[in-house]
């Protein structure tokens, strides 16, 4: 692998595992040999840290908004795992959300001159338009879930607003949002329903063939994966190909149900003591699980 | 990025055209299943119209596919305009394994390192949020003296233009 490659852990659910996957997956990468950046933008609430057992944050992410440090780079930490750095969230900041709109552009630039073979960011939870920029920058969007209600709505919410964010990004400069707006205020105006976005480009092609076209490429190009945590049953582990399946369908993405981290509690028992699962219990369930999905987002 | 109306056969089930009688029934049976009544995976997602709209797709789709004369008469009106379909996600191999993680083969090929994570040692606690508790007063001294600062500034540039529209008026 040649190229840097920038991956977003999100999925909207607060609690599905993503600080625990993206501390994770960054030390089975870095141990395979990849030189790993973690970035933990849960401003506030941040937890990626305490799954690498690192309890004193001697300069966070809030050190170069502050203009404490020159670069991004600066405030990089060491871990005790070889090839794996991390940046971790100011505990006592603002959301990142809350940022200057420079700021957070500031920010958003300079994650691509970090130097290293992958770059993870840590989204936190929601689908704010800071975050949906987070991951509208990456290579790959990785959506952590949960086989539970409330979690998997939380994903589809967050693949509709990814995919609305991208359109925006790319009409809004053209000064054509009203032509997004017009649409959202005449669907809404006949039916309370959330209309596949495939209706958006037809629209769309009809009024500006061009633009459309455009905005039908920028789609295509979202990468999107999910990983399905805490999976108990056969049936649970059916749910992630049911995701990927209705999300194609109903929400007109690409959905890539990549592969489920069992239940396992020996994460919670690793957890509590400060320590990755993958190193603390290599043989378990949940790090088998979650090579298993590495080798999938690697192929 | 089609609407749900527009999707082909293929598309329906999420299978290439050139898949044989045993794809199509897999991708027949994981569709099904996405649409089953109680289903995790659908809920607040789309209308119960909806669903069932799709659902009768997919009848209509796998019965046409698996009857070898409709699907060439089929394909034969239809396959110009189309697209290929999206690739799917073989997680197969790890579902068989929920009962049997234990597999060493799913692990990612390791380097070893002599700093081993397990022997670092866990940093004082009390020393964390001693520094938490001064960092968070810094910061928010510095941010009232910003204010200060930013408030002058404003007054100074008040006074500044009304010393200057009084140069230009001097009566």
């Amino acid at each position: 692998m040649d190229k840097k490659h920038i991956w977003a852990i999100g999925g909207g659910k607060g609690g599905s595992g993503k600080s625990l996957v993206a501390a994770n997956l960054g030390i089975q990468l870095a141990e395979a040999g990849y030189k790993v950046i973690i970035l933990d933008f849960d401003w506030g609430g941040g937890n990626l840290h305490t799954y690498l057992g690192l309890s004193t944050l001697r300069k966070t992410m809030g050190d170069y908004v502050l203009n404490r440090v020159a670069n991004l780079s600066d405030v990089c930490i060491d871990t005790a795992v070889p090839n794996l750095r991390i940046i971790c969230a100011p505990q006592d900041f603002y959301p990142f959300s809350g940022l200057f709109s420079q700021q957070k552009t500031k920010i958003l630039k300079h994650i691509s001159a970090l130097k290293g073979d992958f770059i993870i960011l840590d989204l936190g939870p929601g689908s704010a338009y800071s975050i949906l920029d987070l991951s509208l920058i990456s290579n790959c969007s990785i959506l952590v879930t949960l086989p539970e209600p409330s979690a998997i709505e939380n994903s589809y919410l967050f693949m509709k607003r990814l995919i609305h964010r991208r359109i925006a990004q790319i009409i809004r400069p053209q000064n054509k949002i009203h032509l997004l707006t017009r649409w959202t205020i005449e669907r809404n105006g006949n039916e309370n329903r959330d209309k596949h976005i495939g209706e958006f480009l037809s629209y769309l092609r009809q009024v500006d063939s061009s633009l459309g076209k455009q905005v039908e490429a920028a789609l295509a190009k979202i990468n999107v994966k999910v990983i399905l945590n805490q999976v108990r049953t056969q049936e649970d582990v059916q749910v992630g190909n049911a995701i990927s399946y209705l999300a194609r369908k109903f929400i007109g993405l690409d959905v890539e149900y990549t592969g489920f981290i069992p239940f396992d509690n020996s994460v919670n028992i690793a957890a509590r003591k400060l320590r990755p699962f993958t190193i603390y219990y290599s043989e378990s369930k949940a790090a088998k699980g979650l090579s298993s999905v590495a080798r999938r987002l690697l192929a | 990025m089609k609407k749900t109306d527009d999707l082909n056969d293929y598309e329906i089930l999420d299978v290439d055209a050139k898949a044989d009688a045993a794809e199509i029934h897999m991708a027949y049976i994981r569709a099904r299943q996405a649409l089953e009544p109680g289903s995790l995976a659908h809920y607040s997602l789309v209308s119960e119209e909806e669903k069932e709209k799709l659902r009768v797709k997919i009848e209509m789709a796998y019965h046409r596919l698996m009857d070898q004369k409709k699907r060439e008469e089929y394909s034969n009106r239809y396959s110009k305009d189309w697209e290929t379909p999206n690739k799917i996600t073989d997680v197969s191999s790890q579902t068989q394994n929920l009962e049997k993680m234990g597999d060493k083969s799913s692990i990612l090929p390791k380097k070893k390192h002599g700093n081993d994570i397990t022997e670092q040692p866990i940093a004082d606690l009390n020393t964390a949020s001693e520094l938490t508790v001064k960092e968070t007063i810094g910061r928010k001294i510095a941010s009232k003296i910003e204010k200060i600062t930013l408030l002058f500034l404003l007054v100074i540039g008040v006074i500044g233009l009304l010393l200057f529209i009084r140069t230009l008026f001097p009566q």
